[in-house]
């Protein structure tokens, strides 16, 4: 309070001012005009943020420490007049606030998820926007849609379970685009549905006009073993939505390095698992790309063996359902510490072990009986392929997980986590691989396995079998968790980044990193 | 009034603003500084303090000043406390600073004497304020613990992360989201460009 007082009167007893004059009715009007206008429904997570940005003006001083103060007659500048280096300085520390501040409101993440599209501006708090990661393709050309007269080419967001209609349709006109975390470079459907979630994204936040608003600062995540030609196809989408005064700059960060600095932590292993495929990322300041470490195994894996265990309990019709395999996997599969171990004492104890499982509003029940020592292959399948439990169903028929290169990374099929933790880290400096084993996260919802009650000393969570296979290795001392926040840290780790790095530090396609201006 | 708010009058006795409106679940405000009581300097000190009683009572509250004189004010100080600003002229009035919201209860409520719901009421108030009181402060907590941490990680092999001068760069606004207290991502990022000696690959 007495800062206040202080403050004020220091400058009063400095200055005269010529006031001009105001008629006391005609501010309370206009005080009532201008306060309720800004109160309605003007909270900063409000997607229709209309609020203008706070700028310093030029008559006033700036709110930041050791600015230079305009605004007071030169006679009663202080004795501080400065050189023209200094008077430089304090013009750069000004710039780089308004910036900063520009920033506080207008910078805008996406992460692009196998299923989900997160994204939105910083002014969204702690939780994006969230809309599944796909688009329909409508059939212009049937009845329907020629009665509606402006079917659209595509539809993304919310509005897709509008347009659907039959199901025959599905496979062919609704396009995930980010399956495998990678699109093709010929799949011009998938590449459309990008570029027009982009813009649906980027629209959904654009401030009401009238306002300073020069388009948002764009940080966009891809998978790390996304080629270059993705990074290039991203940026055409981001020029395209720039022609609308949506995009000031634009770059992209790999997930894993977003995961990173969503999570807190400067020096880490990432391990991202996904629905197709799992990375392993080193991370010190930078993300090491040349230690990055891919498997090609992922939620997708557990599905197929969840799949396999269905049609040999005899549910062969609901098996070829993937909804359906997914659910079952989600509620009935787990992950044992000791595999052997771990089979045994279901085979020894079925009662214990059994799990059924009914979805509500139908008939359909599943309950594995006997048999639900089986739910321990489904957790084991994606961490450690190689166990002899197997073999039968890989020669019957499943798809055993092989050895791919798409573009310039290979894909290893059948080596378990333990193994590509070691591999990458050991690709990295000596001095830093202790700290690198300090901290491994892993992120992604193919580590998110539950422990049962009463199963605790045979069913584990992913940081714990993760330690165990490292343990096998000779990796001791580790310490494994998992991101704090697995659905938004790559999100989280976009605004950081966007409201970080500093807007000079332009695009290089060696350090793949930098802001790349778009043209307006 | 367009967002369902009208003119009213404080009930609190020590709340005395010139102009003050409520809601159904917000009040707001409004001390103005006549334009020709600028010079004045009791007349400073009589608006700058009406307006601190306020703040904490009203869900906002913002000092109106002629514009002129607003470029003598240094509009941190009303910042750190919550205030909010308005400069007004012959034509227009801005707000140059938007007040922080506060959560209580609108105080042009009257309290019922001796019933149950006007105890109640006041006692959630109370809740509220201490509430806000904890919050902020857990807030420093988690940043200290933060700045507590980074030092300890100074026996890291890697070249050095944070210098004492660099987190001056990396200016933090109170009102980003919570994933950015102490995370040391933000003074890393801030130098890129500046040091580009790297360990990648």
């Amino acid at each position: 309070m007495i800062l206040i007082v202080y403050g004020v009167l220091l400058h009063v007893s400095l200055a005269t001012v010529a006031l001009p004059r105001l008629l006391s009715c005609d501010l309370a009007y206009a005080l009532s005009v201008n306060l309720t206008g800004e109160l309605h429904g003007a909270s900063r997570s409000s997607a229709n943020y209309p609020w203008k940005p706070f700028r310093p003006k030029p008559n006033w001083t700036s709110v930041h420490s050791g600015g230079h103060r305009e605004g007071l007659p030169v006679s009663l500048h202080s004795e501080r007049r400065g050189s023209r280096q200094n008077r430089r300085k304090e013009t750069d520390h000004r710039e780089e606030f308004a910036l900063s501040r520009y920033k506080e409101h207008y910078t805008f993440g996406m992460d692009f998820g196998t299923s989900d599209f997160k994204f939105g501006p910083i002014t969204c708090g702690d939780v994006p926007k969230v809309v599944r990661n796909r688009g329909y393709f409508p059939d212009r050309d049937s009845i329907m849609m020629r009665a509606l007269n402006q079917a659209p080419e595509i539809v993304v967001g919310d509005d897709v379970p509008l347009y659907l209609q039959s199901s025959e349709d599905l496979t062919s006109r609704l396009v995930y685009p980010m399956r495998n975390g990678v699109i093709d470079r010929r799949d011009t459907r998938a590449w459309q549905v990008v570029n027009e979630i982009s813009r649906f994204g980027l629209k959904m936040f654009r401030p009401n006009p009238g306002n300073d608003f020069q388009g948002f600062y764009v940080v966009a995540s891809l998978s790390s073993v996304s080629g270059r030609y993705m990074y290039e196809s991203l940026f055409e989408a981001m020029n395209e939505a720039a022609k609308e005064g949506l995009v000031k700059a634009v770059t992209v960060i790999s997930q894993p390095f977003a995961v990173a600095i969503g999570h807190g932590v400067t020096t880490c292993v990432v391990v991202e698992s996904g629905h197709g495929n799992t990375q392993v990322c080193p991370i010190s300041s930078y993300p090491i790309r040349s230690a990055l470490v891919a498997v090609n195994r992922g939620g997708g894996d557990a599905n197929a063996i969840t799949a396999e265990i269905l049609k040999d309990l005899g549910y062969g019709d609901l098996a070829r359902e993937e909804a359906f395999v997914r659910r079952v996997k989600e509620s009935l599969g787990l992950l044992p510490l000791d595999l052997e171990k771990s089979v045994k004492a279901a085979k020894e104890n079925p009662s214990k072990f059994r799990a059924k499982l009914k979805v509500p509003g139908t008939r359909v029940e599943v309950d594995l009986g006997e048999k639900s020592w089986q739910r321990f292959l489904i957790g084991e399948y994606v961490f450690n392929p190689r166990n002899e439990l197997f073999q039968s169903y890989l020669t019957r028929g499943m798809p055993r997980p092989r050895d791919v290169k798409i573009g310039e990374t290979v894909f290893e099929g059948m080596i378990d986590f333990g193994e590509a933790v070691v591999r990458s880290v050991e690709r990295c400096p000596v001095e830093l691989q202790p700290l690198l084993y300090k901290e491994i996260l892993l992120s992604g919802g193919n580590f998110s396995w539950e422990v049962p009650e009463r199963l605790e000393d045979f069913a584990t969570d992913a940081p714990t079998k993760m330690k165990a296979l490292l343990k096998e290795k000779g990796i001791r001392g580790v310490s494994v968790k998992m991101t704090k926040n697995p659905q938004y840290s790559v999100w989280h780790g976009c605004i950081i980044y966007g409201y970080a790095v500093p807007e000079n530090y332009s695009w290089s396609w060696e350090r793949m990193e930098g802001w790349l201006p778009v043209a307006a | 009034m367009s967002a369902g708010l009208t003119e009213s009058l404080p009930s609190e006795s020590d709340v005395n603003p010139d102009i003050f409106f409520k809601g159904e679940e917000s009040c707001v405000c409004v001390v103005i500084l006549d334009h020709g009581l600028w010079a004045d300097r009791q007349a400073v000190m009589d608006s700058i303090m009406r307006a601190s009683i306020s703040v904490g009572k009203a869900s906002r509250t913002y000092l109106a000043l002629p514009k002129a004189a607003a470029s003598l004010i240094d509009a941190r100080l009303f910042q750190e406390r919550g205030i909010g600003l308005f400069t007004y002229d012959q034509r227009t009035v801005e707000e140059a600073l938007p007040a922080r919201h506060f959560e209580t209860a609108t105080i042009s409520q009257p309290q019922s004497d001796g019933s149950t719901a006007g105890r109640f009421e006041s006692e959630l108030r109370g809740l509220r304020i201490e509430f806000d009181m904890l919050e902020q402060a857990v807030k420093q907590l988690r940043e200290e613990l933060a700045s507590v941490r980074k030092a300890s990680a100074s026996e890291q092999i890697v070249r050095p992360i944070a210098s004492s001068n660099s987190l001056q760069q990396v200016h933090i606004a109170d009102n980003l989201p919570t994933f950015f207290a102490g995370n040391p991502w933000l003074e890393v990022l801030s130098r890129r460009g500046r040091d580009e000696t790297t360990f990648a690959g």
